[in-house]
């Protein structure tokens, strides 16, 4: 068989290569890693846990709140709102923290900045109840297809003697 | 004298069994002889079927020689299964007989091309390599018009791979610049795209659909092929049109176990869902698309490869007694690639599969371009551990 001879270049590699794995070697990484390799078949079932599975779903859609959110009109609003807060609350006025009486809470109705704010908080009870009539109406249909499963799936396991567990 | 375990099939619950059992035996002295057989000679990722059919891999890159299982000292025979005897423990193949102590029954859904009248002249599926590299010519020859996508029925492998098609489509006809003068119209029983896996699910797919202009049409229920119209016809009497048809073909459960005792007369054989045990033969386990059917559990790979763990554990626990190191975890993933978008969404099925109580939990664990990276990485760490080189 024809050996093919190593370029200065190729040679100068795996030289640098053999004194990593040497230094791998003395600091117990390559033991490690071997260990560790042993783990990756498993990686998958230990990952595919429900609890853990759950967790990631719900990370992944909390994430997606923050991407769907628009940057501009949230740092906007945030800032302005930070801003007119840090007016309002200065330490000097902590020391006798307004109280909302009836009359205090008549004046501040008639006030154009509390009416915005009270109109965003209608406009999002108006979005929150829409959607909670949205998901119920799916989870029903949802239910409703499951239940016709389960029917034939329960009748099919009894005349074949597949266990249900209840 | 070492235990005999016979496994049957090389899709993803054979070999994740004989992988899972080389593991648990490779450092014991009682290690058992394994045996798989299979009447193809390589294995094949079939979630890249897709990206075979749109030119994304070619068909060498997605499977690897069964016989790579020798290395790991796994027997593997290239061989025709012509029988099951559970009562003799013996089975019939074109290769001679084969005994065993233990069998893992692992042979997956069987394609009937022949089911639907005028399929094999009209439809195309990436549910085969061979069906993948027929689309793949289709879609080259494509230079626009209305493309169909459906599902004769609820029995395919893989839920998610039309609405992942569609998308896929959408992103190679946009590059071909043919995507404005092509319609793309998915046709499904469910009334909305996957909405079987529940409302957090559909809501992402449908909204991805909408934003690629992708149809759905729901509650369709297959009835006819009619190749002189070019469309397809509901049970309901509604009908689209196609000029390229894509559809999985018929599935029907394997011939061999149904002509055998392991199914009695019925499609599918009758296993306990807790231990995957035939309800009368207790030294089989029957898993996969084979048998998830009647179980309420969905024909996926990802299925198939936790109940090979769990059954791989079940025969070591009775070889060598005591711990039982997995469980069976009743969860389904699978990256839905889109072309430029991609999701990564899960189910848990305990309620659905064990007690029949209530709907599958599902979410999603990601959802982006970058999602597609963790299938590429999939794929290679899948042939990387359990048919190694």
């Amino acid at each position: 068989m024809k050996s093919e001879k190593l370029t200065p270049r190729q040679e100068e590699a795996l030289k640098r290569l053999a004194d990593l794995a040497v230094k791998l070697h003395e600091n117990g990484i390559i033991d490690l890693l071997e260990q560790l390799s042993e783990l990756s078949p498993k990686a998958i079932s230990y990952l595919a846990e429900p609890r853990i599975l759950k967790i990631g779903a719900n990370i992944s859609f909390m994430l997606h709140i923050l991407e769907v959110i628009n940057p501009t009109i949230f740092s906007v609003m945030m800032n302005n709102f930070i801003n007119a807060l840090s007016e309002e609350m200065t330490p000097e006025k902590m020391t006798d923290p307004p109280r909302a009486t009836f009359g205090k809470m008549l004046k501040y109705m008639r006030d154009p900045d509390v009416q915005r704010a009270l109109a965003m908080i209608f406009i999002f009870l108006k979005a929150f109840g829409a959607s909670i009539n949205t998901s119920a109406e799916q989870f029903k249909k949802m239910m409703d297809m499951m239940e016709k499963q389960f029917a034939k799936m329960r009748e099919e396991r009894s005349k074949r003697g597949i266990p249900i567990k209840e | 004298m070492s235990a005999k375990i016979l496994i049957l099939g090389g899709g993803s619950g054979g070999l994740v069994t004989a992988n899972s059992l080389y593991h648990i035996f490779k450092n014991r002295s009682n290690k058992p002889e394994i045996t798989l057989i299979d009447k193809n000679q390589y294995h094949e990722f079939m979630p890249s079927y897709p990206w075979v059919a749109l030119g994304y891999r070619e068909p060498d890159e997605i499977r690897r020689p069964l016989s790579l299982l020798e290395k790991k000292g796994i027997r593997y025979v290239n061989a025709i299964i012509e029988s099951i005897d559970p009562d003799k423990k013996e089975v019939k193949t074109s290769e001679g007989v084969f005994t065993y102590d233990f069998l893992v029954v692992s042979l997956g859904a069987e394609l009937d091309i022949d089911k639907i009248k005028h399929y094999k002249e009209e439809a195309h599926h990436p549910w085969s390599l061979q069906g993948a590299m027929n689309l793949r010519r289709a879609l080259k020859n494509f230079t626009g018009g209305k493309i169909l996508i459906g599902v004769q029925g609820m029995y395919y492998r893989c839920p998610p791979a039309p609405f992942e098609i569609a998308g896929q489509l959408d992103f190679m006809l946009r590059a071909k610049g043919i995507r404005d003068n092509t319609e793309i119209t998915i046709f499904h029983l469910t009334p909305g795209p996957l909405s079987n896996m529940g409302p957090a699910i559909s809501t992402v797919i449908a909204e991805i659909l909408n934003n690629k202009g992708v149809k759905f049409v729901g509650n369709f229920e297959f009835e006819r092929i009619e190749p002189q119209e070019k469309k397809v016809y509901a049970k309901d009497g509604r009908s689209l049109s196609y000029d390229l048809l894509i559809m999985p073909p018929a599935h029907k459960p394997n011939s061999v176990v149904a002509s055998s005792n392991l199914s009695n007369g019925n499609d599918f054989p009758a296993v306990d869902p807790e231990t995957f045990r035939h309800i009368k033969y207790s030294d089989v386990f029957i898993i996969g698309d084979i048998v998830n059917p009647a179980i309420n559990l969905p024909p996926a790979g990802v299925v198939a490869h936790f109940q090979a763990e769990f059954v791989a554990n079940q025969i070591a626990v009775e070889i060598i007694g005591g711990y039982v190191g997995e469980s069976f975890t009743p969860v389904a993933m699978c990256i839905m690639d889109f072309g430029d978008d991609a999701v990564l969404p899960m189910c848990e099925f305990t309620k659905v599969y064990k007690d029949l109580s209530g709907p599958p939990t599902c979410g999603v664990l990601g959802r982006g371009k970058e999602i597609r990276l963790v299938k590429e990485a999939f794929e290679a760490m899948w042939f990387a551990n359990y048919l190694t080189k």
